[in-house]
């Protein structure tokens, strides 16, 4: 097996959702050395969706690009947004699981009853609405429609599940409706397609909060970068069709206008009259539509003007080519004529020969075979609906557009009239700091050994370590609980701190969950550690951050909360202190509520 | 599972660990336990999934499956 590139990719290719090959062919493609980074996705999502990274950058060397992933704080989409919108971003992936708005919601959706579930759909969409606003300097936002983790149950018509399933997406639709950077993605129409039980991974969803399979999460990157035409690698505009065996059944110059097998009814009649409906579809969502055919012009026309059951005329024709001449050269002068390169071109035959010809002669094509299974035409027409990445339509009455066009007037005018902090009042966060309790040390104990991102020096301790610097005196240990509305997110940071000397202190530990990130926790329960300080006589306060693989974003964090920064080592290790007679910290945020159980 | 932790093949051995390879977070773990399952055509039984921290382990366990497919 040869190591090039272009080997290489064919193989990317093969290996479809396959994960170790996948990750193994993207680490090897990406270090050679004339792939740059092109395009950076920022992630953010209810549930852990950094494995989307894995197959958004093999989707991005498919289409000759090179991507970079950023994995936001889970859950925490309106401070994602914002980094990732002061970074650069050019795309970002919003994605939410039902299940995931509360713990179990999915099970609890019918106990909790409807005003519950309004709540719920109320602050997810004020944070959607706030997190688009944030995304202006952004290209692309992708949003995820939400879907149900269970399986639907056939014998279950007016399920509650589904209904909030309706609500959410209902929100949703309403909140994108006339933000012209967002592309909706229906997840639940890719566990349709794959199968439920292939979508979804319950053990890993369980253990990790990840609850997409390898295969699911392929076909959501295939989505989008489907639906940006490969980020600008591709842009077919003109689909051009082939005659006898493409748009009717039989040979035209054989079995003559009144002999071809085009109609609603019949076997391969209807067939050909369904796609002939489909590429009109097409040609009324704008695409150029060309007629390549060898037969007699004169007697392709008769069929255009007067077959019965012809749906595509002359007028849906943008151009024609019926003559006996080399079918490339009349793609090349189909091309010249209308002003658009070769690579713009889809090219649909039936005959295993033209399609040849046409990909050694003119690869830049995209040519496509109608299947020597006709039953799988239906199958080709979809693929060739993505290709062009429009949305078919109906043209009569209001249109679907139309409607979210209205609805998105009312929703502007909602947004404008909230802000980010009444949204953040209206969760009702409440802090509480509890001091040296006991009864949490095996908690705190697994936090300090699980916790990499959020976490300013990466110390792990255990039980016993935890429960003997609870009694040595020379130490405090404070848990942090989170609770919300919503839901109490239970015991979720740890500081501690050391009184080493006698006037000073330090800070050993801080870290959060991911799940309580954002939203100004981390900011809000500091007064109470320095009141616990200077109830010792400490004048300072110390504290340091420790670099590692994992807590880049809290490099700045002890500048955030106002500490003076003193030095920095070679190996990023970063001291600050506060003269805690005099100096002032971040005061707390003041959406946020903080109780001292201490 | 080289590729899933984002070593080198060669650095691959008995002292391989969630102790000694500092990107081997729950991430990469669970992605290395779907890997592992799709390569070898197992399932890994879900109490195990958690005590497979190093290559030892990881091969005594594919060993097993393998044996009592």
């Amino acid at each position: 097996m040869s190591d090039s590139p272009e080997s290489l990719l064919v193989e990317l290719e093969q290996a479809r959702s396959e994960l170790s090959e996948v990750t193994r062919i993207v680490a090897l493609l990406e270090r050679s050395s004339d792939v740059q980074p092109t395009m950076t996705f920022g992630l953010s999502g209810n549930v852990t969706v950094d494995l989307l990274g894995t197959y958004l950058r093999k989707q991005a060397l498919l289409h000759g690009h090179c991507a970079q992933i950023r994995t936001g704080d889970f859950g925490d989409h309106l401070g994602n947004m914002k980094r990732f919108a002061a970074d650069g971003t050019d795309a970002v992936i919003l994605l939410n699981l039902l299940d995931a708005f509360m713990p179990a919601f999915e099970s609890r959706i019918a106990l909790l009853g409807q005003d519950v579930v309004a709540a719920q759909v109320d602050r997810f969409r004020s944070e959607l609405a706030l997190t688009l606003s944030e995304a202006h300097g952004i290209k692309h936002v992708f949003v995820a429609l939400v879907h149900r983790l269970s399986p639907p149950r056939p014998g279950s018509v007016a399920d509650t599940v589904d209904a909030a399933v309706m609500t959410f997406n209902d929100a949703i639709r309403e909140e994108v409706a006339g933000v012209d950077n967002v592309h909706l993605i229906d997840a639940g129409a890719i566990s349709a397609q794959l199968g439920w039980s292939h979508a979804h991974d319950w053990r890993s969803y369980y253990r990790f909060r990840a609850p997409f399979t390898p295969a699911f999460l392929d076909r959501l990157a295939e989505q989008v970068f489907r639906l940006t035409r490969g980020f600008g690698s591709y842009y077919y505009k003109a689909l051009v069709l082939d005659g006898d065996n493409t748009l009717w059944g039989g040979i035209l110059g054989e079995d003559l206008a009144d002999g071809i097998k085009l109609g609603p009814f019949g076997y391969p009649d209807s067939l050909y009259w369904q796609v002939q409906h489909d590429f009109l579809s097409l040609q009324r969502a704008g695409i150029l539509l060309c007629l390549c055919s060898k037969n007699n012009s004169a007697d392709v026309d008769e069929v255009l003007a007067t077959h019965p059951h012809t749906v595509l005329r002359d007028e849906h024709f943008v151009t024609k080519r019926v003559n006996w001449d080399d079918k490339a050269a009349n793609l090349e002068s189909i091309a010249k004529e209308l002003n658009i390169g070769l690579e713009s071109i889809v090219f649909v035959d039936d005959s295993p020969f033209e399609c040849e010809a046409i990909r050694s002669q003119l690869p830049m094509v995209k040519t496509l075979q109608v299947p020597a299974r006709l039953s799988e035409y239906p199958q080709l027409v979809r693929q060739i609906q993505e290709l062009f990445a429009v949305d078919i339509v109906h043209t009569e009455g209001p249109t679907k557009t139309e409607q979210y066009r209205l609805l998105a007037l009312a929703s502007q005018e909602r947004r404008q009239h909230r802000t980010q902090d009444d949204y953040l009042a209206s969760l009702e966060l409440e802090v509480k700091v509890q001091r040296n309790d006991r009864a949490s040390a095996t908690r705190i104990a697994e936090l300090t050994q699980k916790s990499n991102q959020f976490n300013v020096t990466t110390r792990r301790y255990t039980v016993s370590d935890i429960n003997s610097l609870m009694d040595t005196g020379n130490a405090d240990v404070y848990s942090v609980h989170v609770a919300d509305k919503f839901g109490d997110s239970g015991l979720t940071g740890v500081v501690i701190v050391k009184y080493e000397s006698p006037d000073v202190a330090v800070v050993d530990t801080f870290l959060l969950s991911c799940r309580v990130l954002g939203r100004g926790v981390e900011l809000s329960f500091w007064s109470h550690v320095i009141d616990a300080a200077r109830a010792r006589n400490c004048r300072v306060l110390v504290a340091e951050y420790l670099p590692t693989a994992k807590n880049g974003q809290v490099s700045d964090f002890w500048d955030r909360l106002g500490l003076v920064f003193m030095k920095e080592d070679s190996t990023g290790r970063r001291s600050y202190k506060v003269d805690l007679s005099t100096a002032q910290i971040t005061p707390r945020p003041e959406h946020v509520k903080v109780v001292n159980v201490s | 599972m080289a590729a899933m932790l984002d070593i080198d093949m060669s650095t691959i051995g008995p002292a391989t660990s969630t102790d000694t390879v500092p990107q081997w977070d729950s991430v990469r773990h669970m992605n290395l336990i779907i890997a592992l399952e799709e390569a070898f055509g197992i399932t890994v039984p879900d109490d195990e999934v958690a005590t497979l921290t190093s290559y030892p382990i990881v091969r005594a366990m594919v060993e097993e499956q393998l044996a009592g497919g």
